[in-house]
């Protein structure tokens, strides 16, 4: 992935910076809004990484000048104030996912990579499928190696958000957000039950596991461990 | 400093007001002074005017019966008694030679001025005419005729004492006005002091606060007037600020002993790895524990933030029309599998359609951890159950379990920050989520609820339906304020009509 990170403190950028560089992606860094405004209309850029609070330009009004020109490149919006009404102003502005500092950087690496897979084009409108395990959307069916698997609708809702980011590293906050809509952190391990609810429906009884824990991060769902 | 207070007391409403009043009486009055004398004067004038013209038809009467002789003689004896109160006569023959009476002489220009036409008309009277000092010259009223032997008769009067009964009314009407205005600034200065001194009395509670004393109040002074009102008031907000204050503070002793703890065993474990050589499994090991702290600390930051943020009341969220059975629907649904996996039966029942003004994204969490609590104190085999009601007076979200319940006595501390009942702390969570569900609640208006389950524990989120909207107007009730428990209605279980009449305690916002 080719990233702009647009963060005026140098301590969380250089943090960023390495853990980015370390995953294996190219990372450009402007120190605040103007000069992050430049780069951007530049061009060339996977997804933008976007402090919100930066003296001059902020965050919001980056982004919102970017959505202005026609620009669609993904943006995640970095907030240190976290209230609730702030997520929806940061996503109306045009970010399209928000993420509240302090964050665990998994969290913000996963959320990257599923910013950037959701650009690039479906396989197909009707189906979605890893190895045997294929999704009918239009007669809302599951089927593993063309066995029916009976799903009640929102772990359909769950495994078609899994397969959409197949092979990707979803979180925990993730699943709650785009699958349940909840924006808190269950003090419980529901979504691990969820999940192995999910992994004894489609897993059980094949040889090859494809929903993977990935420990202390999330799960991926992958023909591939 | 006397100077200062009186200047105060002169910026007062009361002396304000009554210095108002004070002018307006003076205008009043001023106007009902100008009007009596108006017509008084023109009273006594008529009076005057009617009493001359009598005399003189008495005179004529006298001169026509009993000829010019005897009118000569009756001049002459009224004009003796005339010069002791201000009647005065003139008599001449038809040469104008002066026959009888006090008049020294007639009135220059007389042809101008009297007319001897037997008609009341004033005339100026100089003062060397007449023999009495204390009567002025000026303008008197004046009647005169010429007989038909030539010889004229004049009758005139002072109207010296006229004068005199105007200037005494127009004096007494004055001295009036005086005491009036008198009087009204007395009871300006009266009332603006007495204002002032309670004023004060409040101003040096507020004095004392501010220098640190927050339990001092405001004194009450029993006449149950606007004062008592306003220093109710007064003292209701400051009970809540003590509230506040004392949360921060509890807060603050909280975040110290609950946050080191965690902060501590980090930076130990830290510590011990870098004293020797490691392997890279053991440095893995340790680094990922020692996230897991981390992340620990920050849920509970987090969850802290919220709460102060929601008690502050400055938590910006946008309220709406929330259905109360969509999110009970939803959050059952999502902790199902948890309480499945526990082998505990998670039921739902929920009238349809019951909306509240609120956020649906923090009573999803407050209903969250409502239900995080049931599951975890419930143990295997037990019956958690989310019920959702309305009725006229309140709507209803509430999830009962069947775990150890909450003592009556605890039921307050509950809902203080990090207060956890199991004091050995063996299972996970930080101790926040019921004060975070208070929280959640008095924003939006509502307040909590425990009853007992027999056994376990209901949490109800009561919101009352207020016509202006739960999320404006709060009851002034100081918060956290327990009634005391009534009787207690223990041993029915299972029992479904007293389920509303067993709750035993409720903290209000």
């Amino acid at each position: 992935m080719h990233i702009l990170l647009i963060e005026d403190d140098g301590e969380a950028a250089a943090y960023l910076l390495k853990g980015l560089d370390e995953s294996g992606h190219g990372v450009d860094h402007a120190a605040d809004g103007d000069e992050g405004l430049q780069l951007a209309l530049g061009g060339g850029y996977d997804v933008l990484i976007v402090d919100r609070m930066m003296p001059g330009r902020d965050g919001l009004a980056v982004i919102r000048m970017l959505r202005a020109g026609g620009d669609r490149t993904p943006a995640l919006v970095l907030s240190a104030l976290g209230e609730v009404d702030d997520r929806v102003t940061g996503l109306q502005a045009g970010g399209d996912d928000y993420l509240v500092k302090p964050y665990a950087f998994s969290e913000l690496l996963a959320r990257l990579e599923a910013l950037v897979r959701r650009q690039r084009p479906e396989e197909s409108d009707a189906r979605i499928q890893l190895a045997d395990l294929v999704m009918d959307l239009d007669a809302h069916r599951v089927t593993r190696a063309g066995r029916l698997i009976r799903l009640q609708s929102r772990e359909y809702r769950l495994l078609n958000f899994l397969l959409r980011h197949q092979r990707q590293v979803v979180t925990r906050t993730m699943l709650l957000e785009q699958v349940w809509d909840y924006h808190f952190d269950p003090q419980t391990n529901v979504v691990d039950v969820h999940i192995s609810r999910l992994r004894t429906k489609i897993d059980r009884g094949f040889t090859l596991p494809l929903l993977h824990t990935i420990r202390g991060v999330g799960y991926k769902l992958s023909d591939t461990p | 400093m006397i100077r200062l207070e009186f200047r105060r007391l002169f910026r007062t409403t009361a002396v304000r007001t009554s210095l108002w009043y004070a002018s307006l009486y003076i205008l009043l009055a001023g106007a009902a002074l100008g009007t009596y004398h108006w017509a008084t004067s023109r009273y006594v004038d008529a009076q005057l005017y009617a009493g001359l013209h009598d005399e003189f038809v008495d005179l004529r009467n006298t001169a026509a019966a009993q000829g010019f002789t005897a009118l000569s003689r009756e001049v002459s004896s009224r004009s003796r008694a005339g010069s002791q109160d201000g009647r005065y006569y003139l008599l001449t023959d038809a040469q104008g030679r002066k026959v009888a009476g006090n008049l020294a002489r007639w009135p220059r220009e007389r042809d101008d001025q009297v007319r001897l036409d037997e008609t009341v008309h004033t005339a100026w009277i100089d003062d060397d005419m007449y023999p009495n000092v204390a009567d002025e010259d000026e303008f008197w009223p004046v009647i005169g005729k010429r007989f038909d032997d030539g010889s004229i008769l004049l009758l005139t009067r002072s109207v010296a004492q006229a004068d005199e009964m105007q200037l005494f009314s127009i004096y007494a009407l004055s001295g009036l006005l005086l005491i009036i205005v008198l009087l009204a600034l007395a009871m300006g200065v009266f009332m603006g002091r007495t204002i002032l001194l309670r004023i004060d009395k409040i101003t040096a509670t507020a004095e004392t606060i501010i220098r640190g004393d927050l339990s001092r109040r405001v004194s009450l002074s029993g006449r149950d007037d606007e004062f008592d009102e306003l220093s109710t008031r007064l003292n209701h907000m400051l009970d809540r600020i003590e509230q506040l204050m004392q949360g921060m503070r509890d807060v603050t002793d909280n975040v110290a002993h609950d946050l080191r703890r965690p902060l501590a065993r980090l930076r130990n474990r830290l510590d011990v790895i870098l004293l020797g050589e490691r392997r890279g499994a053991e440095y893995r090991q340790t680094i990922e524990e020692s996230l897991r702290d981390t992340e620990e600390l920050m849920t509970s930051f987090n969850a802290i933030l919220q709460i102060a943020q929601a008690e502050a009341g400055t938590l910006r969220v946008k309220m709406q029309s929330v259905d109360l059975a969509t999110i009970a629907a939803q959050g059952v649904e999502f902790y199902l599998p948890l309480a499945q996996q526990r082998g505990q039966a998670l039921s739902l029942h929920t009238a349809a359609g019951v909306c509240v003004r609120g956020n649906s994204d923090l009573l999803s969490q407050a209903l969250g951890n409502l239900l995080e609590n049931a599951i975890k104190y419930s143990p295997r085999g037990a019956r958690l159950e989310v019920r959702v009601e309305a009725d006229a007076a309140s709507a209803r979200i509430g999830v009962s379990d069947q775990g150890p319940g909450i003592p009556v006595a605890d039921r307050e501390r509950v809902l203080q920050r990090f207060t956890r009942l199991d004091q050995a702390r063996s299972s996970p969570g930080n101790g926040l989520g019921l004060s975070l569900v208070n929280a959640i609640a008095r924003l939006h208006g509502a307040h909590l609820v425990f009853a007992d389950n027999c056994p376990g524990l209901v949490v109800t989120v009561v919101f009352p339906r207020r016509d202006d909207g739960p999320d404006r107007k709060r009851p002034l009730a100081p918060e956290n304020q327990i009634p005391p428990p009534r009787s207690e209605q223990a041993g029915r279980p299972g029992a479904a009509t007293t389920r509303n009449s067993d709750l035993s305690t409720t903290t209000r916002p």
